[in-house]
């Protein structure tokens, strides 16, 4: 998900053409690489994407998430996050709410995405043991998280086995019940249900292609009258909703 | 509680985001708008499911519950799908395309190989996808023009639509034939990278060529035209 490449339809692209005489798809990497959709889960309302790109015994994490809740007794909301392993490599569905108060706690989905391997903090350990420290979390309701890390064995193990899942955690309580909002943390009694329960899934996959980055130059303007797009009613939708997102960033750039 | 101070390093990075998903989100619907695939039947997953009621079975008064190990889930597959095997040619019936195909791999710089502009060049097949007809997204590029050959093999796909066949001819003499599921159109600097080359649960193919209005002073073209197709059948060469 590298932007930094601009990307041209130009002859320069020629000269970095070179003509490969097959071989496995992988080989230029060698590493496996690993990805997942992070759905919303408790009715968060957010999405995002996640890869693990695995190089010896190091790890390079790649995440984007929106839509999550924004504050937290009116700061940016910490959403601890975390690399579960060891189970079935899934994420519950509501059947998983044995206590019936609307909520898949944390612990209520760990039959289904298992115990935390390793913690996405945001710097420091990665280990178990920072699972909840929120000094070390992605904050507000939309980030990016890129870090490179060393991958312990027991999350190395399951991310082979294919039971490796991303929980991203940190709802938004005003969209529980009044007897959920009451509730006490599973993990950390001292703090709400809401703050420590389930957000976002994504069951990780080994990479079925290898990601490049940014866009494809595949036009040398020759025909610039314009060749024939069909244009789509769709995809005029879709760039609105891009010039949506250029605003927000103009919008945070100045709060900057 | 701890609650952290209040950061805005993240700025442009953040938005950006935002806009790369906005994109995967209209394509995904548009996706799921034209499968007509029905709903995929489910293999044994449900087997997770019954293993505790072995649990009941054993009738014998036991102090501990017996210990299921988890069942690792099973990634279902819809549709068809082929044993691998490298493409050979290209022919899209609906925009008279018919071209063999090269290879292409990733430049230093991380972004996929395209093929020459300096003589008629062929479509090509990225070695870092599946081949066409095994499961994932496999994908062909082609450009839509070049000051050698003018119009080039993919000026047209911006035309193609749902339902349209595309046939790839592989090198086990087998000819994969995909369907167009959708056409979606993508700004360069915010490309969809999980919508196009994240994983699949079918034999996908992916065709790829530019986009959009060509700007004379950069002499670029700020778009990708992306056609989504499936695999429907396959026959002999
Ligand atoms: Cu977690």
């Amino acid at each position: 998900m590298n932007k930094k490449t601009a990307l041209w339809c130009v002859p320069a692209f020629a000269l970095g053409v070179v003509v490969l005489t097959g071989g496995p798809a992988f080989a230029a990497t060698g590493d496996a690489s690993y990805q997942g959709t992070l759905d919303a889960i408790n009715g968060s309302n957010g999405s995002g994407t996640v890869s693990v790109e695995v190089s010896g015994d190091q790890a390079t994490v790649t995440q984007t998430v929106t839509g999550l809740a924004e504050t937290f007794d009116g700061k940016p909301y910490p959403h601890v996050q975390h690399i579960h392993i060891g189970a079935k490599g899934e994420c519950p569905t509501t059947a998983a709410d044995t206590n019936g108060d609307g909520v898949i706690s944390t612990t209520e989905g760990q039959p289904s995405y298992g115990e935390i391997g390793t913690t996405l903090s945001t710097s420091g350990d990665t280990s178990p043991a920072a699972g909840t420290d929120l000094t070390l979390a992605g904050m507000g309701a939309n980030y990016d998280y890129n870090r490179t890390f060393t991958l312990d064995a027991a999350t190395a193990a399951s991310l082979e086995a294919g039971t490796a899942v991303v929980v991203v955690h940190g709802l938004d309580p005003a969209t529980l019940t009044k007897a959920a909002q009451d509730a006490k943390s599973d993990l950390v009694p001292s703090l709400p249900l809401a703050a420590t329960s389930p957000a976002l899934c994504g069951a990780l996959s080994e990479s079925q292609a290898n990601m490049p980055d940014g866009g494809v130059g595949t036009g040398g303007g020759s025909t610039s009258s314009g060749a024939d797009m069909g244009l789509l009613a769709l995809g005029a939708g879709a760039l609105t909703a891009a010039g949506g997102a250029v605003v927000i960033r103009r919008r945070l750039i100045a709060r900057g | 509680m701890i609650i952290p101070a209040e950061k805005r390093r993240r700025g442009s990075r953040l938005a950006t985001a935002a806009a790369v998903l906005l994109f995967t989100i209209g394509c995904t619907a548009t996706g799921f708008a034209l499968w007509g695939n029905p709903p995929p039947s489910r293999p044994p997953a449900s087997a997770a499911v019954s293993a505790p009621s072995q649990e009941s079975v054993s009738a014998a008064p036991s102090p501990e519950p017996i210990s299921v190990p988890p069942t690792p889930r099973v990634d279902r597959i819809v549709g068809p799908t082929l044993t691998a095997s490298e493409p050979t040619q290209i022919n899209v019936p609906a925009i008279e395309v018919d071209s063999v195909l090269m290879q292409l791999g990733q430049n230093p710089d991380g972004t996929v190989q395209t093929p020459s502009l300096d003589e008629a060049s062929p479509a090509g097949w990225y070695t870092g996808s599946p081949t066409p007809g095994a499961i994932g997204p496999s994908v062909i590029l082609g450009h839509v023009d070049s000051r050698v050959q003018g119009r080039a093999v993919f000026y047209r796909l911006g035309e193609m639509r749902p339902g349209d066949e595309i046939l790839v001819t592989r090198a086990d003499a087998t000819v994969a034939v995909f369907v167009v599921d959708g056409v979606e159109e993508y700004p360069k600097d915010d490309f969809p990278q999980f919508a196009v080359y994240g994983n699949t649960d079918h034999a996908g193919l992916r065709l790829i060529t530019c986009g959009g209005e060509f700007n004379e002073t950069t002499r670029t073209y700020p778009n990708n035209v992306v056609v989504y197709a499936s695999l429907v059948s396959s026959h002999a060469a």
